[in-house]
């Protein structure tokens, strides 16, 4: 089949789904179909909608040959390869008749000539089907020959200029040094140039003058905050907790691990493995655990009413779908309800991959346990992780002894004969069981329960070593993926009465000995004043024991009772008394307990379990939500929602990933780090595209494959393949996943270091610079914006790390649900950075949102710059940059007593370079305009009319379109 | 000054005069194409297929005509944040007057989470007592005499249903189609579909009263993945209407519109050197930003309102109140402001405290409402407005028909719990049949028994309403067509259309 080039493009250009295939194969319009670029598209714009991942109408389905190819309901095969005569879905689309024409009508146009003829031509071929170009693993490309070699500093500059020759355009001519220097020093940064530099550069005609700048950019302190603001965005790193209250979360810790990674130049797939499974490396250091922070930056609810579990689930639903979005580049959250309406991702295998998250102890409580205490001191770390590490394996050690002595224990069961229960708010009973007495709750469940057992000692037990009390849920089977409101023993009381006796006389309990290492509250505070205590909080999945030891075995004489006292005080979030509704008795008089109890070995665990948790608290510290595992004994158990409902489970699944991917090692156990070693493994397609594609984006404006966001079958294809590959290969296996030496081969570009500047029918030719003939010109970042003028008006304080500042704030904005209130810095902290602002999601920084900040309430791949009155009304008039302008006047002021050096020196902080005469001259009419109107106007509060003038040029400056810009 | 001997004054001026010249020709003429060459440009960027409306990007706000004939020209929409009890205010049920007291029955229990009631909670019956008004006959209690006379212009839909019993997600529900965040509010979609047609004000603008934001914040009126220029912005009667309104101490008028000549004819400069469009809507917007400041403070201003139209309304200037915001909503739909967003916040009557009860707060939500909202009518009503002004009474969800009992006891203060099932909402104005009612719950008050209207079916009938069907109102993200009405099928009220 042969179509002319002319009619061709012009059918193309209606045809956005197709262009690409007609770009690709200008003059091979007659070569072979190939599926990606011609078919695949095709298939999603038409059909997939309803036969597809979401819907197989008919039975037939476009995702995969195996589906496309089988018979339909009808009987009949949609693709028959080879028989274009043959295949059902040709006559279909064809079709003038409204009733079987697909698509039908109402859901979209028929198909163009140019479609059918490729889909015939493509089936004639025998319908030959590829995986999606990303699904595929990448590999080296050869580098090409191109027209001009000496341009090309790179293999990213041969792969750029195939495609200029393909198109008969030649690349811009380098950018002028001053251009180029403010260009990298922002994208290395985040800041303007200072004018040491740009002098120091100028002077340079060294042929490494450029490259020794990059290398003093790739040094600085600043690299790390510039980077981090990217990371972050990813992370949905913030300050507070986001949903329902937005209260403070204090976990600035990671926002310093971010800046710390990228200054230190760690390599990437540490990056990726420390955030995603730092805790279960081997030893994990204190940064290492911090980094985990990364998956608790998800939202928690604290709004009283809600459900701890549906927002616990909420959290491990974003955690997976976060990390597919920042390490895959795939859209996976349509996957919960239903299989993904393009990709070949099926709705069991987001139930598989969620697994992964669905063990982790956090829980949407209050205080946003667990959490790592983090030295304020980082010469600290060592001792907090040396600390850490013994006192976890102590608790391992004492846990495990009891666990064991529990199991081993012959229980003595009661039976309801012997024992009478009352209550104070709701009802109790009992009920005999063949595992033994247990007791249930009775009626509305109401806050603060008491409940009061008198347990009539069997006569042939000497002592009492040992009490047994246990809390199951409601509902066993169901309450291990689905789990029931939890309850806390918030005061335990034993007291007895001697046979003959009136009295009930309190008993000592020694300790409360729980059934995990970690608790969310120590057991023995069921001891104390106070609400916490042993339990389950604030759900229970499974059975869980403590075992109450007094402090000398209880000895009754015959007709002896025990009176044990249950009282409940906690609620959770208001709303929810965490009272226990079904429980189990027991009594024990082996002397092993008395033995534990008492001195010796296990006594003189517990003594440096106290002085190491003592001394471990005396490190002054912040904290951190960090990510943990429940003990295997409290496992939760995986199944698959129905239609993606979490009150509604299915089938259990088993921790996996999909199977369109590689397969995880089969030795590998099924936990996040051998995911997270899995996603920087050699065989993943995806996670070194992803990460170039984001780098590549961050300095030219567009990724290769500009929707960052999906790589998938919907996404954008690449404009360049094969650089996209080359650059993935390249860092992933010469560079190791050295990230600066990923940014300083693409800086070092011939392509990066073009001039940005462009002709009108440029500009309409290629409007977002996708072929890279000219350099990359963009709007700063909003942190730029406001470091930027903070640092031109020299008040930006180099200060780094720590808790998040509060600079000035315009008037009627701070309005929290919560009390948050909001004291601005009068010190130098209110000219930190604005990666250090306080990130509050409700109520995100004006000015930093205004210029497109997201509120970080979910993982943010991509800003999309806008253009706004507003963004003018901020840099005219918002306190921060008003004191910039006047903080820039005055250093004008002070360079020079000539206006004219006044006004070159302030452009040229602003905007990296001096003024040519014409601005020069527009300027000084600017200030004489100024002068003239304060003079004319008498304006109240001016006294010094110069000042005013000059101030409101800085102000002007300020704006300039060249200063917003890189 | 000494240095500025470099230019003589006559040089100066024409220099002056022939970049003026050069920066009109090229700005309001010459570039055209130019801006037409960029259309779309960002919506490319947006990735995935192209969104069927575009925006010139040097005026993004610029009006678009929509493809079916708009009855409802603009939108106010008053949301009392905590969700009001219909059973006290517009859905009358004698029977529950009967079980007050009782023990609620099973099968209400059965299968249904609640946020704070447990056990076996009592039934409660209305608080207030209710009568006919109007000649539509529609129940209203006693709670709202001055909007009980505006019977005959509101719809009401006394079966509206959600999915999301938390105020947070529910409030999300509303105003964006999704309990999730990161989606576009009603008012983005709106103003992304038709523009506005008074450039020198924002297209979206939200007012806050009772002294707390919603819970989400920003996010009710956020613009999610469409241009960010589609978001609300807020405005407050304390300090600047808008941030960063006012000029900084000692920048007059004439100084910031000298300030700008330079700052345009040197950006003027720098386009005719780089060639960047960017740098074009650049200028433009800083001369809208320059028109709204007068703008904005001129129309936020109430001061000038003769002494009748405080009366009318109960007005204040220079507080904040729902009734000031009432007056403001009518002042932003006289001036062309395409979506006006109202939140008054402390409707959330649990009966955990006097502030959040029936027989407390309540009472002084109902005062502070009533004839502010009854003022808007006749004063819309008055000017001819309410013809093409859609205005929306609602919440976010209803409130169960049993008396909450938080922690399983009886409370000191009267109060319901959330209940998604059922709400009261109305509607009037453009396009509305006024003096009916649509739906009827169960004689409890607790479901949506006839003709119930799921959040969808709301939001593709006020889309239809200012001219914008919903099939074709979609934008492409992360591979699907997203619609404010989400994937579900979704079906346009005609009933309640006039």
């Amino acid at each position: 089949m042969v179509f002319s080039c002319d009619s061709l493009q012009k059918l193309a250009r209606g045809l956005p789904a197709i262009a690409f295939f007609v770009v690709g194969g200008a003059g091979t319009a007659s070569a072979e179909i190939d599926f990606n670029e011609a078919i695949r598209p095709l298939f999603n714009r038409h059909c997939v909608s309803c036969h597809g991942g979401v819907k197989k109408a008919s039975g037939l389905s476009f995702l995969s040959r195996e589906e496309a190819l089988a018979e339909g309901k009808s009987g009949m095969r949609a693709i028959v390869p080879g028989k274009s005569g043959e295949s059902h879905l040709l006559e279909r689309v064809r079709s003038s008749d409204p009733d079987e024409r697909m698509p039908p009508p109402e859901h979209g146009p028929a198909l163009s000539q140019i479609e059918v003829a490729t889909l015939k031509q493509w089936i004639d071929e025998g319908a030959s089907w590829r995986d999606h170009w990303a699904f595929e693993a990448p590999v080296r490309p050869a580098v090409p020959e191109v027209s001009d070699p000496d341009w090309c500093q790179s293999p990213v500059d041969r792969f750029v200029m195939r495609r200029l020759d393909e198109e008969s355009l030649a690349p811009n001519e380098r950018a002028q040094k001053s251009a180029l220097l403010r260009r990298a020093c922002f994208d290395l940064t985040g800041l303007p140039p200072t004018l040491d530099q740009l002098d120091r550069f100028l002077r340079n005609d060294r042929p490494d003058a450029f490259a020794s700048m990059v290398q003093e950019f790739l040094n600085s302190a600043g690299f790390g905050e510039r980077w981090a603001a990217m990371w972050l965005d990813l992370a949905r790193y913030a300050d507070s907790e986001g949903l329902g209250v937005d209260s403070r979360r204090e976990t600035w810790a990671y926002r310093d691990w971010v800046i710390e990674s990228f200054r230190r130049n760690k390599p990437f797939d540490e990056f990726v493995i420390e955030q995603l499974a730092g805790d279960q490396l081997p030893h994990p250091s204190t940064e290492q655990l911090v980094a985990t922070a990364f998956h608790r930056q998800t939202q928690s609810n604290g709004e009283g009413g809600t459900d701890d579990e549906e927002f616990r689930l909420a959290a491990v639903m974003d955690r997976t779908s976060t990390t597919w979005e920042v390490f895959q580049g795939l859209t996976f959250g349509c996957v919960q309800c239903h299989s993904h309406p393009y990709d070949p991702i099926k709705n069991e295998e987001y139930y598989q991959f969620l697994a992964f998250f669905n063990n982790s102890a956090d829980a949407d409580l209050g205080d946003h346990w667990p959490k790592l205490r983090v030295p304020l001191d980082r010469s600290s770390y060592g001792q907090e992780a040396k600390l850490r590490g013994r006192i976890g394996s102590l608790r391992e050690e004492l846990t495990a002894e009891v666990r064991r002595r529990v199991s081993e224990t012959e229980w003595r069961k009661l039976e309801s004969s012997q024992v009478k229960a009352s209550s104070e708010g709701n009802g109790v009973r009992l009920l005999d069981t063949e595992e033994g007495l247990e007791f249930h709750s009775v009626g509305n469940i109401a806050a603060g329960t008491r409940y009061d057992f008198e347990i009539r000692v069997p006569a042939d037990m000497q002592s009492v070593t040992a009490l047994r009390v246990d809390l199951m849920p409601v509902d066993e089977g169901a309450a291990r993926h689905t789990p029931e409101w939890g309850g806390v023993l918030s005061r335990i009381e034993l007291e007895m009465r001697l046979g003959g006796e009136e009295e009930f006389k309190p008993v000592e309990l020694a300790r409360v000995l729980g059934d995990e290492a970690e608790p969310v509250m120590n057991p023995n505070e069921s001891l104390k004043k106070g609400s916490g205590g042993f339990g389950a909080m604030s759900k229970i999945f499974q059975r869980r024991s403590c075992v109450l030891l007094p402090v000398e075995p209880v000895s009754l004489r015959k007709g002896g009772v025990l009176r044990l006292r249950l009282k409940h005080e906690l609620q959770a979030l208001g709303a929810f008394p965490l009272v226990t509704q079904r429980g189990s008795l027991s009594l024990s008089d082996a002397e092993h307990w008395t033995a534990f109890n008492g001195t010796g070995h296990w006594e003189n665990l517990r003594t440096e379990l106290t002085e190491a948790e003592k001394a471990y608290r005396d490190i002054p510290a912040t904290t951190v939500p960090v990510m943990r595992d429940r003990p295997a004994h409290l496992q939760r158990e995986n199944r698959l929602f129905e239609r993606g409902n979490w009150l509604e489970k299915g089938a259990v699944v088993e921790p996996g990933v999909p199977a369109f991917l590689p397969p995880l090692p089969p030795e590998a156990p099924r936990n996040r780090l051998a995911l997270a070693k899995w996603l920087v493994s050699e065989e993943n397609p995806l996670t070194a595209r992803v990460a170039v594609n984001r780098f590549w984006e961050q300095l030219f404006g567009y990724g290769i494959v500009m929707t960052l966001e999906d790589l998938g079958s919907a996404g954008e294809k690449p404009s360049h393949p094969e650089l996209l590959d080359w650059l993935a290969v390249y860092f992933r296996d010469d560079l190791q996943w050295d990230v600066k030496e990923l940014l300083r081969t693409i800086v070092l570009s011939s392509t990066y270091q073009q001039e940005a500047r462009a002709s009108a029918a440029m500009h309409e030719r290629d409007p977002l610079n996708r072929l890279m003939a000219r350099g990359p010109r963009r709007r700063l970042k909003a942190e730029m914006i406001r470091d930027a003028a903070l640092s031109v008006g020299g008040l930006l304080s180099k200060k780094q790390f720590g808790p998040p500042v509060r600079p000035p704030l315009p008037g009627g904005v701070w309005k929290p649900f919560s009390n948050d209130p909001w004291k601005t810095d009068e010190d130098d902290d209110r000219f930190r950075r604005a990666v250090y602002v306080y990130w509050k999601r409700s109520i995100p920084f004006p000015s930093l949102v205004t210029f497109d900040a997201p509120s970080r309430e979910l993982c943010n791949q991509r800003r999309l710059p806008s253009n706004t009155p507003l963004q003018a009304l901020v840099t005219l008039n918002d306190p921060v940059f008003v004191e910039a302008a006047n903080a820039l006047a005055e250093r004008m002021r002070e360079h020079d007593s000539s206006l004219v050096e006044q006004l070159r020196y302030g452009h040229r902080l602003c905007t990296s370079r001096f003024p040519e005469d014409a601005r020069l001259r527009e300027m000084l009419d600017l200030y004489a305009q100024l002068e003239n109107t304060y003079e004319r106007e008498k304006v109240k509060d001016v006294p010094d009319i110069e000042i005013a003038a000059l101030r409101a040029v800085a102000s002007v400056l300020l704006n300039l379109d060249e200063s917003l810009s890189k | 000054m000494t240095s500025y001997s470099l230019l003589e004054t006559p040089e100066k001026e024409h220099l002056t005069a022939i970049t003026r010249r050069h920066f009109l020709r090229h700005c309001s003429t010459g570039l055209g194409g130019l801006w037409l060459a960029s259309q779309g440009a960002r919506a490319l960027a947006a990735g995935g297929g192209k969104p069927p409306i575009v925006h010139d990007p040097a005026s993004p706000l610029g009006t678009l005509a929509s493809t079916i004939s708009p009855k409802a020209k603009r939108v106010i929409y008053l949301h009392m944040i905590g969700a009001p009890s219909q059973l006290e205010l517009f859905d009358y049920k004698p029977l529950l007057q009967k079980l007050d007291g009782k023990d609620c029955p099973e099968e209400f229990l059965e299968g249904k989470r609640f946020a704070f009631i447990r056990g076996v909670p009592k039934m409660l019956g209305p608080q207030y007592p209710f009568q006919n008004h109007g000649q539509s006959g529609a129940w209203v209690s006693d709670r709202l005499p001055e909007l009980a006379k505006c019977v005959d212009d509101l719809c009401f839909i006394k079966t509206m249903k959600t999915e999301q019993f938390n105020h947070g997600p529910a409030q999300l529900m509303v105003h964006t189609g999704s309990a999730s965040l990161g989606k576009p509010s009603i008012g983005s979609w709106v103003t992304w579909g038709l523009g506005t047609p008074n450039e020198n004000l924002p297209g979206f603008m939200v007012l806050i009263s009772g002294g707390r934001l919603p819970r989400v914040g920003k996010s009710l009126w956020g613009s999610g993945f469409l241009p960010s220029v589609y978001q609300g912005v807020q405005c407050r009667s304390v300090g600047d209407p808008v941030l960063n309104i006012a000029n900084p101490k000692g920048v007059t008028r004439n100084v910031r519109r000298a300030a700008l000549d330079g700052l345009n004819r040197l950006n003027a400069m720098t386009y005719e050197s780089m060639g960047d469009p960017e740098t074009l809507t650049r200028i433009a917007q800083y001369e809208m930003a320059f028109r709204m400041q007068i703008s904005v403070p001129e129309v936020m201003d109430i001061s000038g309102e003769p002494a009748h139209m405080h009366e009318l309304y109960g007005t204040q200037p220079g507080k904040e109140s729902f009734a000031n915001n009432c007056l403001l909503a009518r002042r932003l739909a006289e001036n062309g402001v395409r979506f006006i967003q109202l939140f008054d916040w402390g409707w959330d009557t649990h009966g955990s405290n006097k502030s959040e009860s029936l027989n407390g707060g309540f009472l002084d939500k109902c005062r502070q409402v009533d004839r502010p909202i009854a003022a808007l009518l006749k004063d819309l009503k008055r000017r001819g407005m309410l013809e093409d002004t859609l205005v929306v009474w609602g919440g976010e969800f209803g409130r169960t028909p049993m008396r909450e009992n938080r922690n399983g006891r009886e409370m000191k203060f009267v109060g319901r719990d959330h209940n998604p099932n059922a709400f009261t909402l109305w509607m009037a104005g453009a396009g509305i049949k006024s003096g009916m009612s649509y739906g009827e719950t169960d004689p409890m008050g607790y479901q949506a028994m006839e003709n119930p209207v799921p959040l969808n079916d709301f939001h593709a009938t006020l889309l239809h309403l200012v001219g914008l069907p919903y099939e074709q109102l979609y934008y492409p993200f992360q591979g699907l067509d997203q619609r404010l009405t989400g994937v579900k099928h979704s079906q346009v009220i005609h009933d309640i259309l006039a």
